[in-house]
């Protein structure tokens, strides 16, 4: 960490040819990725992340230039040259940086630099035996391990100064089934923003069982059905389709730049009274939580459709410039080598009344997704699309033969209208999410939700 | 040398272990610009560097990485990998290319892109936006109009004496923009990436991603069904190259070693139909053109199928070496990444045929114009596919009306022998992985209303 001095040399200096903002942002990361691969340690590569970056705003446009293993000299460097980029007739106030002291919201008890790597390697081999152990059908398995330890320094214009530590942990299991001429895979992977004691809320060999459970119920699916019908999605990973379906198009990102179906909506209905929808960057240890984002602000929780009005977007510096809507805590970036915009955090909708038996009961002929995979949208059209992992049919409210190998489709600023009921039990799923700035930690979480009017592409006819 | 060059020679010189060690640089330069309304909305530009090293001790192999590149760095990195090789079990696969080959090449770099200054490279930015939207009235907004460039300089050098450099460049712009008729909003697509900046065309980008979008507009909703399929050539690239150039290809041997590809056993066998091959041809510009792998191995010109026949399992040298056979030189890994298999600039062979005539081939069926859920809808091991898509019908031989909210369903295996034509229009400058002429494929399952 430099000097307070510095910072401040660093910002008057980006700022010397106009500029309605500036912010420095300085990381050194310490990144660890675990490999087990048949049977055995296949990788083990440890390293360091090291660079800054310096971006300048000036209305709604920015500069951001960065570069890795940047030393005084190199920032100094940046500073001048991030300045000869800008043309700019005004200079905003140059705030007295004051260092933000706060305590840690997301205490982390073990932390990963001190475990030893035979410890670390153990994690992996207890994974890749249980899976092994639940049937004599798993024949392959891979575990992930990750740990990341990321140091920052954030210094904006606006007089913030912040360091912090973000640390995460996960372990990712992918079992391969096979039966005869029959292979498929089942994937489990949760992390959170916790130390090595991500192991104590999850055994490697409950995650390992997991991910070996649905690659055997893979293998004795049939091919999913065809065609428009309702869908109940179980919780956790299930809310990926608000992710998808909606939430990109909340973000900064495309509302700014008049990109989003949801462009000048605020306050008006849309989605069914029954969804409320959140993105908290406050909740304790999870996946996509942090003390501040990437500009220096506080995570917060923003309630982005309260009873189906739509409430807020999420908002960094350079999109409040653009929208005239407060930031929300939402700038997020993979690392300095992007310049941070409005991402999700831990984005979910709020439990509701119903039971799962009852979503299922009330449809005579549909789709129960207990697992998804990824997905991706197109916000000007919130056109999304995604893949489930572990399917079944619902006949006659009741759930029928396994599945496998469908996609869903839709339109999400009709999917949230079609949300016709909202389950209870609220759970989180774990994923990246890649976007303009990079690949991110972002938590989709959900009750079981039933929604109609979704197209249903399998391989069956 | 570069001064690069030099501290990686240094600190393989000075390492302070008997061990095989090797080292992989690569550094880059890069510019973005994106313009929105009229202006220049973001202006970016990275100088960025990292190192990795691999160390072999016995038949065990480490990794590190680092970003500050300075002689400490480098030499805690080897020690750093050294020391993760001793928690490694043995593996007769792990080696480092033994060669004392050295040479330096540049045939990848772009023989304009030093002479243009930042204003020209935000002027042709702005153009692109400003012809999409000159294009057409319904055009009503340019989300991303982006022009971008890179300079990079790759270094693999190991302890045998290896010595392979290269600096390449290439450009490249799009736009990403919407089309509204009041009613419908559909959005557009077009990327153009080239090796010099002449040749970026943006009157050209803007017009094809404008008739991209507009073309979707008012699309209709169909019934499901089994319907005989044309894909546009950049869907079939994408597709193909989702199954071909990525990690989990069924055609590179590392895959195929641990059972997780269809082709084990199959070379020599007919995988496809007969009129079609499949080949890598590294001297071709694309987004993925380098003169030698990320081991420092050469990249050649191979055929992974001849008239429909497997010929070539893909290799790097530790997948070779469990095979008993030699690496094919299709290494690959970024500083901080471990070792995997890829493609130079592989492609479908194209006919002499126009994409018309698979039209009129086909009578009636569907022409994809554009699929989403490529990273999701597909299982490598498997083959099978279920990907969100939008295109048009075929009528009588002819293309028809728009459709939307499809998904088309089948499995890459299967495809391939289901090939019944191709026509003659690849595109090596695009961003996908792989290069595809439009296909003609007997059916496929699609899931409409």
């Amino acid at each position: 960490m430099y000097s307070q001095e510095f910072y401040n040399r660093l910002l008057s200096l980006a700022l010397k040819n106009g500029g309605d903002y500036a912010d420095i942002f300085v990381e050194d990361t310490n990144d660890t990725v675990l490999l087990f691969d048949s049977g055995k340690v296949k990788s083990i590569n440890t390293g360091l992340i090291a660079g800054a970056g310096i971006r300048v705003i000036m209305g709604g446009k920015s500069v951001y230039l960065y570069a890795s293993n940047a030393d005084e000299r190199k920032l100094l460097e940046l500073a001048e040259t991030v300045s000869q980029a800008v043309k700019y007739d005004k200079t905003g106030n140059l705030g007295e940086l004051t260092p933000l002291s706060f305590s840690n919201a997301h205490p982390i008890q073990i932390l990963p630099s001190s475990v030893d790597l035979k410890d670390k390697l153990d994690i992996l081999s207890r994974a890749d035996s249980a899976a092994r152990d639940k049937s004599s059908k798993i024949q392959e398995v891979m575990v992930r391990y990750w740990d990341n330890s990321q140091n920052v320094t954030i210094a904006t214009s606006e007089g913030r100064l912040v360091q912090d530590r973000r640390i995460r942990t996960r372990l990712a299991v992918t079992a391969v089934g096979v039966d005869g001429e029959k292979k498929e895979t089942g994937f489990f992977g949760p992390g959170k923003a916790l130390g090595f004691e991500l192991f104590d809320r999850y055994t490697p060999e409950s995650i390992a069982e997991e991910a070996a459970r649905i690659a055997l119920v893979s293998l004795e699916a049939g091919a999913a059905p065809q065609g428009k019908m309702p869908v109940v999605m179980d919780n956790a990973f299930g809310g990926v389709i608000f992710h998808e379906a909606c939430g990109h198009a909340l973000e900064a990102t495309a509302v700014a730049d008049n990109a989003s179906v949801f462009c000048g909506k605020l306050g008006q209905q849309i989605a069914n009274p029954i969804v409320t929808a959140i993105d908290d960057g406050t909740l304790v240890n999870e996946w996509g939580s942090q003390n501040f984002d990437d500009e220096g602000m506080p995570m917060q929780k923003n309630v982005l459709i309260e009873k189906g009005i739509l409430k807020s977007f999420m908002v960094d510096k350079l999109g409040s410039l653009k929208m005239d809507h407060p930031v929300t805590g939402s700038a997020r970036k993979q690392s300095y080598k992007f310049a941070p915009t409005s991402r999700m955090t831990n984005t979910f909708i709020a439990p509701g009344e119903s039971s799962l038996e009852d979503m299922i009961g009330s449809i005579d002929n549909g789709l129960y997704c207990r697992n998804m995979g990824g997905g991706s949208v197109n916000p000007p059209t919130t056109d999304f699309n995604f893949a489930v992992a572990e399917a079944y049919l619902i006949k006659n409210g009741k759930i029928d033969r396994p599945v496998k190998g469908a996609s869903l489709i839709g339109k999400g600023a009709d999917i949230i209208k079609n949300i016709e009921m909202v389950g209870k039990n609220l759970d989180y799923g774990t994923g990246m999410c890649g976007s303009a700035s990079g690949s991110i930690p972002a938590n989709v979480g959900q009750p079981p939700i039933k929604v109609t009017g979704l197209v249903v592409g399998g391989q069956e006819g | 040398m570069s001064r690069n060059g030099e501290l990686v020679k240094k600190a393989l010189k000075d390492k302070k272990f008997d061990e095989a060690a090797e080292i992989y640089f690569s550094s880059s330069s890069t510019t973005n610009i994106k313009a929105h309304d009229g202006d220049i909305a973001s202006f970016s530009f990275a100088d960025t560097s990292g190192l990795g090293t691999r160390v072999v001790s016995g038949r065990k192999m480490g990794l590190s990485f680092t970003e500050m590149v300075d002689e400490t760095n480098i030499a805690d990195a080897l020690g750093k990998a050294r020391e993760n090789a001793g928690y490694l079990p043995e593996d007769e696969g792990c080696g480092l290319f033994e060669s004392r080959e050295e040479k330096t090449y540049d045939r990848f770099k772009s023989a304009d892109l030093h002479k243009v200054t930042i204003e020209q490279k935000k002027e042709l930015a702005l153009k692109i936006e400003e012809y999409a939207r000159a294009y057409d009235k319904r055009i009503i907004n340019v989300p991303e109009a982006i022009y971008s460039d890179v300079t990079n300089e790759r270094i693999v050098a190991n302890s045998y004496g290896l010595f392979k450099a290269e600096t390449a460049s290439l450009c490249y712009a799009y736009a990403y923009l919407m089309a509204s008729d009041g009613n419908d909003t559909e959005v557009g697509f077009y990327f153009q990436g080239e090796k010099n900046f002449a040749d970026l065309d943006p009157g050209k980008i803007a017009r094809l991603a404008a008739e991209d979008a507009l073309e979707k507009l008012g699309a209709e909703e169909i019934d499901s069904g089994r319907y005989p399929v044309i894909f546009s050539a950049s869907t079939a690239s994408s597709l193909l190259g989702a199954f071909i150039n990525s990690p989990g290809s069924a055609f590179f041997g590392e895959n195929i070693q641990k059972g997780r590809s269809k082709l084990e056993g199959k070379t020599g066998q007919a995988i496809g139909a007969s009129h079609i091959s499949i080949i890598d041809d590294p001297s071709v510009f694309s987004m993925g053109a380098a003169s030698f792998d990320d081991e420092g191995v050469d990249a050649a010109k191979q055929y992974l199928v001849r008239d429909g026949v497997f010929e070539s399992v893909i290799h790097n040298i530790y997948s070779a070496k469990r095979s008993g056979e030699e690496t094919t030189g299709n290494g690959s890994r970024g500083y901080s990444s471990p070792l995997s298999t890829k493609l130079f600039s592989p492609y479908l062979e194209a006919s002499e045929r126009s994409e018309e005539s698979l039209f009129a081939e086909a009578g009636d069926g569907i022409y994809i114009t554009s699929v989403e859920g490529l990273h999701a809808g597909l299982n490598q091991i498997s083959g099978d596919f279920s990907l969100a898509a939008k295109g048009f019908l075929i009528n009588n031989g002819a293309k028809g009306k728009a459709i939307k909210n499809i998904t088309v369903a089948g499995n890459f295996f299967e495809l391939l022998k289901n090939i019944v034509a191709v026509a003659d229009n690849n595109r090596f400058n695009d961003y996908a992985e792989f290069s595809s002429p439009s296909i003609y494929v007997k059916a496929l399952s699609v899931s409409g209303k």
